[in-house]
């Protein structure tokens, strides 16, 4: 899976999520889009439903078993402070490889 | 009260889990327990899943599974747990402290994270977890088995205020006796006997009185009850 496959898969998690009530702000997801961390768009049950809900779709596109486990995410993220969405796409691309 | 719902329920081979799983396919609801062995419920509407709550990725595996089964998880009742450590802390190995402490508390916290997940996507849920009435006695003997349903309470109660803003609920029913095979093999009729004596109502458990405090922790009827430890009998 690309880097902009996953982009697109966590942007459409963040609008069904936000359509169906789950996230309760409205976003404009974008590259920079602060996840996790100073300045973030989600609170922090608002990251573990984008990752439950991303992690499914990521399953459905690639075929593969796969879990994104925040501990394991935070490893990959060299910047320790803050999770965008540009970086939990790189992670997608990097385990969907 | 419960039909069209589902509801997951951990040790269902035998003993409460077995009879809650019954209670609520009765209702018309969908269950899917877990044991280590094979399924010992034959139901249209039960799936079972051989499962060892140590193990982390088994859990994932199992609760995915149901995801993608089902249409959302309404209830969770975590009853499975090892009561094989009945000797003394000076004769408790770390191995089997170890082991308690995983099935009875690791096991309970790994399906409840995994659970919540999924009812935190549909805002609603009510968590069942099981606790006993050792935490309130203290006997010898017990100390590894008590610690981990102690453990379990602790977990319950900071798991309430976690998802209480989104409608789930998380409470802890610690009954007192209830008679199983495993029970009364593991234990003996003395210890179960002095038990009885410590009890405010002394008299073992029923199946309705198990099954009617589930069926209200489970019910939309209790909303505001979040953080609770229901001690069936009570100790004295």
């Amino acid at each position: 899976m690309t880097n902009q496959e996953a982009l697109s898969i966590i942007g459409q998690s963040v609008k069904s999520l936000v359509a169906s009530g789950v996230i309760d702000t409205e976003f404009d997801l974008q590259p920079d889009t602060v996840l996790l961390g100073t300045g973030a768009v989600l609170d922090s049950i608002g990251i573990i439903t984008l990752l439950s809900d991303v992690e499914e779709k990521v399953s459905d596109a690639s075929g593969q078993e796969l879990y994104l486990v925040l501990g394991d995410i935070h490893d990959f993220n060299e910047d320790k402070q803050n999770l965008t969405a540009a970086t939990l796409a790189g992670y997608i691309e990097k385990i969907t490889a | 009260m419960h039909t069209n719902k589902t509801v997951v329920i951990t040790g269902t081979s035998k003993g409460i889990g077995q009879m809650l799983a019954g209670h609520f396919l009765t209702q018309g609801m969908t269950v899917y327990g877990c044991s280590r062995g094979e399924a010992t419920i034959t139901h249209a509407a039960y799936h079972h899943e051989q499962v060892d709550l140590r193990d982390e990725m088994q859990v994932m595996r199992w609760v995915r599974s149901i995801r993608k089964s089902s249409e959302g998880i309404d209830i969770l009742i975590c009853n499975a747990a090892d009561t094989s450590a009945n000797m003394l802390t000076a004769h408790t190995s770390a191995a089997k402290l170890n082991e308690i402490l995983s099935i009875n508390f690791g096991g309970t916290y790994l399906v409840c994270r995994e659970v919540s997940k999924l009812m935190l996507l549909k805002k609603y849920g009510r968590i069942i977890t099981f606790s006993s009435m050792s935490v309130s006695l203290h006997e010898e003997g017990t100390s590894a088995y008590t610690a981990s349903k102690a453990a379990v309470v602790e977990f319950t109660k900071v798991l309430a205020k976690e998802l209480a803003a989104h409608h789930i609920t998380c409470n802890v029913i610690a009954p007192s006796v209830y008679y199983t095979d495993t029970v009364q093999e593991t234990l003996g009729q003395e210890i179960l006997d002095h038990a009885l004596s410590r009890l405010t109502i002394q008299r073992a458990l029923t199946d309705a009185d198990i099954c009617h405090t589930v069926d209200y922790l489970a019910s939309p009827l209790s909303a505001q009850v979040t953080g609770q430890v229901i001690h069936l009998g009570l100790v004295s």
